[in-house]
């Protein structure tokens, strides 16, 4: 039921058009429903979904694909947090 | 991956992949080089589209090139002169590769070389002939006089035909063995053919000695060697010492030598010796 519940909140988040991600513990990330890029620096990315934003800081970070909403992150992922 | 690498620069340079991500253009990576630059790597395909949506914009394009197989790609095609040269040069030296371009004959039978090289254009082996066909020459060179060892090797271009020649080989004879002088026989060794006469037996000049056999493969052999003694009977107008070297110049071998002055010099008698031979080295 746990795994339901949040697979259901995943669901949700995505319908919310809120960035959802998927991380890699000391590496890069997987970001969607990205609509904008609002910041982009070696040690700071802020990227902007339809509602809210995501911040991402780290080390070495740089881009790798991005298309139709999703944004590859390389690099060393330390912290990720949202901000309205 | 192919594509090709835009550096730009200005303020804000980071909504330039969001212009390029909304346009359609799938952007392969993105990373700063500066406060106010940085390096995006798109498709090669989306490269004159993405200069469109740029070419408006406030920012400025510093450099381009091209990564992976397009940036191979595009500097063949700036230097497709150059390629085809190499190409051409390559598929030209495989070719005179396996070509006669220079004819050299090695060896103790150096010597027939204008023989050889009149068997090779007789046989139509000239300038760019295939080397296979000089090899299938080598039983016509071993078939030159003397020759008993030949080899045909061609490599770079160059044809080296080496001789061996060898005094050894000598032809077997056809013909029999006839005595030299009219005398006795002192020797006779037969190795190939049939004796008539035997060593004590008195012979006259160009009696047979050793008649033709015919051989496993059909011709007469005769392989043997005579010698025959003979009496001498010269009166030479000179001293008795210049009689003798005389005769001994005229006969060679002397034995039994008996000398006798006469009124105008010396009579020198003794044996003197013929050899015959056929076959013998």
């Amino acid at each position: 039921m746990n795994v339901l519940r949040e697979i259901a909140e995943q669901v949700r988040d995505g319908e919310n058009g809120r960035v959802r991600y998927t991380v890699s513990d000391g590496g890069g990330g997987y970001f969607q429903n990205v609509r904008r890029i609002l910041e982009f620096s070696p040690d700071r990315i802020l990227l902007g979904g339809k509602k809210g934003k995501l911040r991402i800081e780290g080390e070495e970070l740089s881009l790798g694909k991005c298309f139709k909403g999703d944004v590859a992150v390389r690099g060393r992922i330390l912290r990720v947090g949202r901000e309205e | 991956m192919h594509g090709v690498e835009i550096e730009l620069e200005g303020l804000s340079v980071h909504r330039a992949i969001e212009k390029l991500i909304n346009a359609g253009i799938g952007v392969l990576s993105a990373r700063r080089t500066a406060k106010n630059a940085l390096i995006v790597c798109i498709r090669a395909n989306d490269r004159k589209k993405a200069f469109a949506i740029l070419r408006g914009s406030c920012y400025n394009i510093k450099n381009t090139r091209f990564t992976g197989t397009a940036r191979a790609l595009s500097r063949c095609i700036a230097a497709a002169g150059l390629l085809i040269g190499m190409i051409c040069s390559a598929a030209a030296v495989l070719f005179l590769q396996g070509r006669v371009l220079r004819v050299e004959v090695t060896g103790s039978g150096e010597y027939l070389a204008p023989e050889v090289r009149a068997i090779l254009a007789e046989e139509g082996v000239g300038l760019f002939s295939d080397f296979g066909r000089a090899k299938a020459l080598l039983p016509r060179f071993l078939a030159l006089p003397r020759v008993h060892f030949c080899t045909v090797k061609g490599e770079g271009g160059v044809l080296t035909v080496r001789l061996e020649v060898s005094d050894e080989t000598q032809p077997l004879a056809v013909l029999p063995l006839c005595s030299p002088a009219e005398g006795r026989v002192e020797e006779l060794i037969v190795l190939g053919g049939t004796p008539l006469v035997q060593v004590g037996d008195s012979v006259a000049r160009g009696q047979v000695l050793v008649s033709a056999e015919r051989g496993e493969t059909g011709e007469k052999l005769v392989i043997a060697r005579a010698r025959i003694s003979f009496p001498i009977i010269r009166e030479y107008e000179l001293p008795e010492e210049q009689a003798l070297l005389q005769a001994s110049l005229e006969f060679g071998e002397l034995t039994d030598i008996h000398t006798t002055k006469t009124a105008t010099g010396c009579r020198v008698e003794g044996t003197a010796y013929a050899e015959a031979a056929l076959g013998f080295g």
